[in-house]
Order: C-alpha cells, then structure tokens, then sequence
C-alpha cells in the first residue's frame, strides 16, 4: 500500500517536471516570438521593450519618467488612443513608440503594463516597471 | 489520526513556501526589482536580501516537509510573513495598489497579499501547538517529492489556464 503511494508520487513527480519543461518552453518561444516581432517594427534597436497601457496606475509616474532622464532606450508598445500616441511620440523623442493598434492583433499577447529585457537572444519578463526604471536610473548614475 | 492531519498540514504549508521560493528562483532578476520596489533595502543590499528570502523559505520548505527544526520553522515562517506583510502595507499605502507577484506569476494566490499572509500566520500557529515527532528517512523522501509534485502541478494548471483564457489567469 504504502510503496504504491511512493511510487505513485515519484511517476506523478516526474510527470509534472516533464510537463512543466514542455509548457516552459512553449512560453520562451512564444515570448521571443513576439519580441522579435516587435524588433522588426521598431525603427531603432534597444534592449529594452515595454509594453505600456495608459490605464495603467503607475501611467502618470512612467510618463514622467520617460519625459525626463532615463539613460537608456526604450521600444515602447503604447496602448492608447491614437491622438495620445501622437503627443508622446514628440515628447518621448529619445523613445521609439510604438502604436499597439498597428501590430494586428499581435500586441493582444500582452496587454499589461511590463517591460521586457533582451539580452544575449534571450528575453526576461519585468512585472514592477516603475521600481525597474528607477533601479537603471539609480545604476547608471 | 492526529498525526496525519499534521503531516497533511505541513505539507500543505511547505508547498505554500516551495512555490514562491520556486517561482522567484526561475526569474531572480525580476524578484531583485521587487524587493527594490518595497523601498526597504539599498540597492547595494538588494543581492544579499534576495539571496537570504530565498534561503529562508527553502529552509522552510524543506523543515515543513521533513518534520524537522519543531517549533522553529513556525517561528521564522511567522517573523517572515510579518515582515512581508508589514512591507506590502507599507507600499500598498504608497502607490495605492495592493498586490504583489509573491508567487510569479499565479494570479489567484497574489491577490490580497494582506490576508493570505495572516491566514498562514494563523495556521503556522495553530501548527505550532500540534506536537509532532520527526518523520523517518522514507516518508521524508516521500514528502520532498510530494510538495514538489504539487507544486508544479499548481503551476502547470496555471500555465494552461492562461492559454485557455488569458483574462481568468
């Protein structure tokens, strides 16, 4: 009775691990899937993608932020009205923008406010984006 | 009897710390960001504290699922969950929302961060007065490969819940 239940739990272990590096996999490809879309349609190259929503709560503070001293580049996916696309585009000139209208459908993978960091090929989710452009800010000072 | 359901309580609470220590390893830049996000280390710190959160909650997953430091894991698994609450009280008060990515990305376990810590700060200690005696070398095992096997199922139940309909997740 008892050995069945470890040997159950073993083969259900492993099962699970098998399953999990599948599904893993499937996911980084995916990811790098659209990345490398959204590379192909910016008109700069950079490490760093966001993908911003200006329903965001933490909109009114990245916009601040990407108005004034941030050391680096970004490639912005912008959620938002047309005409409010167009106004940030001239403020956020160091930027690339990006309008998430213009991808077909392709922007609906994510439509939460993230920033993504390409480095080496590979691609690395950032979910807190605000404390992130702080932290660069904070490093490269 | 009594035994049992003692066991099947700490294995429960040991996959509640698997999980999170498992989730925050596969994607440690972004806990890094995280814990800045809290404003409660400098940046200089900010290795050394993710390093140290991550070695306690392997520790207890590891005492939870083996039965071993008695008395101690529950303690150092309250001090770790107040503290995180205390910090999450603190940001929510600052920027107004309240979640965290505490389990990476399994929605259903970051929302109110607040209670959930205090319900598992309540069953850490009613654990804390169930006397237990330490398990053997085979149920051990058993339980390592157990909480780990259930750990990931959660997550893979995530990962295919998120494909089926990515507004549920």
């Amino acid at each position: 009775m008892v050995d069945i239940l470890y040997l159950g739990s073993l083969l259900w272990f492993l099962m699970s691990i098998v399953t999990l590096v599948v599904l893993t996999k499937r996911e980084n490809k995916e990811l790098q899937e659209f990345v490398k879309f959204i590379m192909e349609r910016a008109i700069e190259q950079g490490e760093l993608l966001m993908i911003l929503d200006y329903k965001s709560s933490e909109y009114k503070e990245i916009d601040n932020m990407l108005i004034s001293r941030l050391p680096e580049k970004l490639i912005i996916v912008f959620h938002a009205p047309e005409w409010l696309i167009a106004v940030k585009r001239k403020k956020w000139a160091k930027h690339c923008v990006l309008d998430a209208n213009d991808l077909n459908g392709m922007s609906n993978y994510i439509n939460e406010t993230v920033l993504i960091k390409v480095s080496d090929g590979k691609s690395r989710k950032y979910n807190e984006v605000l404390p992130f452009l702080k932290l660069i800010n904070v490093e490269k000072t | 009897m009594t035994d049992m359901l003692a066991h099947a309580l700490n294995l429960l609470i040991a996959t509640l710390f698997f999980l999170p220590f498992y989730m925050k390893l596969k994607n440690i830049e972004n806990f890094k960001v995280e814990i800045y996000a809290y404003d409660v280390v400098t940046v200089n710190l900010l290795p050394w504290a993710t390093y140290v959160v991550l070695i306690i909650e392997f520790f207890l997953f590891f005492t939870f699922t083996t039965g071993l430091a008695e008395g101690w894991k529950q303690l150092l698994g309250i001090g770790l969950l107040s503290l995180f609450t205390w910090f999450t009280w603190k940001k929510t008060k600052k920027t107004g929302k309240e979640s965290c990515f505490c389990y990476g990305e399994i929605g259903f376990l970051n929302q109110f961060p607040t209670y959930r810590n205090l319900i598992l700060i309540g069953i850490l200690l009613i654990d804390l007065f169930i006397i237990e005696t330490p398990n053997n070398v085979y149920t051990m095992i058993f339980s390592l490969v157990f909480v780990m096997a259930l750990s990931f199922s959660i997550e893979i139940t995530h990962l295919l819940k998120k494909r089926v309909g990515p507004n549920n997740g």
